[in-house]
């Protein structure tokens, strides 16, 4: 009867995360003491891997695999020394706290800061796209009314148009290239806090928090909207979940409840509660198209699985929501209403467009999209098996399963530029890795019977069987730190940039007059950095379908500038079959046609100017 | 002390902030000054007040409601077309130094101010925080 007891009292207060009374004490083994100073040895032995194998890349070294050929192996050791540390600690009968999050911090650093470590500037066209609206506003104090999209969202662009203007800068360009890491380290801490509120903060609430760092493969953590929007929800959902959820969303108890329980706590902290969200769903209605949308849906999914206590909290953020849509993004739906709800239900078109769409390209290009589509899968099998095994454990699965698919909702309603799927991914990680760490955890568990905590007969096991156990899950967590270090750096031949590049495209802004045009072959430029809604910017590629005849392309359209690089070099023969050197081709055919000349050429990115002005009967293209 | 020291720090944080907004100082750390203040010190003060027991989730709190506050002042001016960013930026640097200095107060002092607030908000709302059982 007692030790139904204590495996009851275990299960509700989340069974992984206190001693098993039947563990001895920690100073009675050796491995223990080895420990207290093996741990933060590996992990500095993990960061001196991680400097030491360390090298400056260029876009011009990397093939259609991308950034992971180009790293040392030294440098790759380190991410298993790391896992194994951390491992070691959450298999201490006392895991130290302040060690493990020194650690996470650690791994964020090693695995988002690899980039902005080895690469020579800020990656991804649209961040410096992003800059070119800041600068806007910053300039101007206004959006550009029917320019692009993203300008009826522009909450994050006046965010830190307010910031360069304070910090009396011209642009925020210095703040590129770090950004990943310290949004993906800002995300990471919003996933700690959530899942602590769900688990106990203890080894599997860890466990939850790795295994959101070693899977978070979809690289929306750039300087953009939705990174920033993304930490606002993740505040949002664990304040919520601490302060407004009862019972907890993995507590034991019936399926179903019939009234909804108040949470513990003072009125005051819950009313304070309130506003707080309320306060980030409103900044967050300006600032992203889809964000506010799924903190609205989730909180709808606990307010009809009776867990969330404040039932107009899900109604208000999604009112604000569609109010800023309806009166702030007038401009965005106005004349192309269709194009917003004419793929409502269409699934297969989101299909196509999100997933089979994207298989284009070389061997290599499809062996990362395989990556990606295996990361995703594991991480989905390992929160089915989590699942399975709440239930074997008595505790709530459903609505967490619930909370992590619901994402995936947003594929009958938009295709979302064909990004839908990796939208709907992230959106599904913070309740995902939680059923995913479950699984994991129950593998660090000496038997199967302690999987579903069932009292086992058997004796703890020996340090060394403990040791032994840990192999498998350092295995598992290092293919996935891995597998997700090539996937981030899998687009690196195209979408990362050398100083050069944007040397040359710094170098069109300079001597473009007012209305001229810049024009890239394809998007893999830092372009509309400045001078934006000023100078005409834009990419050959829709233009140009295939990149076929593409110096005709370009003397039909007849840019004052145009730059040629070596990341759309890489683009061109890694997406679209082109044949070693075509952008050499091309300047020579360009410049043998007497129409432009090479005016900068560094480190092979170069600027082509117009020498000959275009004759009356010579429309430009567009 | 925990709890003072931050907001010692984030106040010092906070007037340099808006000292070398004012002064316009010419230098490139005025930029992580200024992303460092809107992502630390706004929120903060203001999530300080939940006194959530774990630090992840206090200081997310702290880093959301800082962006968010930031990101509705400049949202708000942009859609009104009063754009004055240097004066919103001091402005906000005043508010909030305002707002940490009661975290700075002994802590007997700061718990009596924490306890008649709340006092305040559970009379005014009529309910009893902890009595409530499940029906």
């Amino acid at each position: 009867m007692s030790l139904r007891l204590a495996v009851a009292t275990a299960t509700l207060t989340g069974p992984t995360d206190t001693p098993s009374p039947v563990e001895p004490p920690r100073r009675q083994f050796q491995f223990p003491v080895l420990r207290d100073w093996a741990v933060p040895a590996s992990a500095g032995a993990a960061l001196v891997l991680w400097c030491v194998g360390l090298r400056p890349v260029t876009p011009g070294q990397l093939g259609s695999v991308g950034l992971v050929t180009a790293l040392s192996p030294v440098l790759l050791a380190s991410y298993p020394v790391l896992l194994a540390a951390v491992l070691i600690e959450l298999t201490a009968p006392r895991p130290r706290q302040r060690l493990l999050a020194a650690c996470t911090a650690l791994g964020v650093l090693l695995v988002y800061g690899l980039q902005p470590a080895s690469e020579q500037t800020a990656r991804l066209s649209a961040a410096w796209l992003h800059v070119g609206f800041i600068r806007y506003i910053a300039d101007h104090g206004q959006v550009l009314p029917a320019f692009d999209a993203r300008f009826s969202w522009p909450g994050f662009f006046s965010l830190f148009a307010l910031v360069s203007r304070a910090a009396g800068v011209p642009d925020v360009t210095p703040l590129l290239q770090w950004a990943p890491t310290v949004l993906a380290g800002l995300a990471t801490l919003g996933i700690r806090a959530l899942v602590s509120n769900v688990l106990d903060p203890g080894r599997t609430a860890w466990i939850a928090t790795w295994l959101f760092v070693l899977t978070e493969w979809t690289e929306q953590d750039y300087f953009s909207p939705q990174a920033t929007t993304y930490v606002l929800m993740l505040a949002a959902l664990a304040l919520t979940l601490r302060y407004l959820v009862a019972p907890r969303l993995a507590a034991v108890g019936p399926g179903v409840l019939r009234g909804r329980v108040v949470p513990s706590g003072t009125p005051g902290q819950r009313l304070a509660v309130q506003g707080a969200v309320l306060l980030l769903a409103l900044a967050l209605a300006p600032s992203h198209q889809l964000t506010p949308y799924v903190l609205g849906g989730l909180l709808l999914i606990m307010l009809l699985a009776r867990r969330l206590w404040a039932g107009w909290l899900p109604w208000l953020v999604l009112l604000l929501a569609l109010g800023w849509f309806s009166l702030g993004a007038k401009d965005f739906w106005q004349g192309q209403l269709q194009m917003v709800i004419g793929g409502f239900g269409d699934v297969s078109a989101s299909f196509n467009q999100g997933v089979s769409g994207r298989f284009v390209g070389d061997a290599g290009r499809q062996l990362i999209l395989l990556v990606r589509v295996g990361l995703a899968g594991a991480v989905g099998a390992l929160a089915l098996a989590g699942g399975w095994l709440l239930r074997c454990q008595r505790r709530l699965g459903w609505v967490l399963g619930l909370l992590a698919a619901a994402p995936f909702g947003l594929i009958a309603l938009q295709s979302y530029g064909g990004e839908v799927f990796l939208r709907c991914y992230l959106f599904s990680l913070p309740f995902a890795v939680i059923l995913a760490a479950v699984a994991v955890e129950a593998l660090l568990r000496p038997s199967p019977d302690a999987w579903v905590l069932r009292p086992s007969p058997k004796l703890p096991p020996s340090p060394r069987r403990r040791a032994l156990r840990l192999i498998p899950v350092l295995a598992l967590l290092t293919g996935l730190g891995l597998g997700t270090v090539m996937a981030r750096g899998g687009n690196d031949a195209y979408t990362s940039f050398g100083r050069a590049d944007v040397a040359a495209v710094d170098y069109a802004y300079q001597h473009a007059r007012t209305g001229q045009h810049i024009e890239a072959v394809t998007s893999d430029v830092p372009l509309s950095s400045a001078r934006v809604g000023e100078v005409g910017q834009s990419t050959l590629e829709t233009f140009c379908p295939g990149l076929v005849h593409v110096s005709q392309c370009v003397l039909d359209t007849h840019p004052d500038f145009l730059l040629v690089t070596p990341s759309q070099e890489n683009d061109g023969r890694i997406y679209y079959d082109l044949p070693a050197g075509w952008t050499s081709a091309l300047v020579t055919e360009l410049t043998a046609s007497g129409r432009y000349r090479v005016v900068f050429d560094q480190d092979g990115s170069q600027v082509l100017a117009r020498v000959v002005p275009p004759t009356p009967n010579e429309p430009r293209k567009e | 002390m925990t709890r003072r020291i931050t907001a010692g720090a984030l106040l010092v944080l906070s007037l340099l902030t808006g000292l070398s907004t004012a002064l316009d100082l010419d230098t490139p750390l005025r930029l992580y000054l200024v992303v460092a203040f809107v992502l630390l010190a706004p929120g903060w003060a203001v999530a300080a007040h939940l006194r959530a027991d774990r630090p992840a989730l206090e200081w997310v709190t702290a880093v959301g409601l800082g962006v968010a506050l930031a990101t509705l002042l400049a949202q708000t001016m942009v859609s009104a077309r009063s754009w004055h960013p240097v004066g919103a930026m001091i402005v906000l640097t005043v508010l909030t130094a305002a707002a940490l200095l009661p975290h700075l107060l002994p802590g007997a002092a700061s718990a009596a101010v924490h306890h008649l607030a709340s006092g305040v908000r559970a009379r005014r709302w009529g309910t009893d925080p902890d009595a409530k059982a499940s029906p």
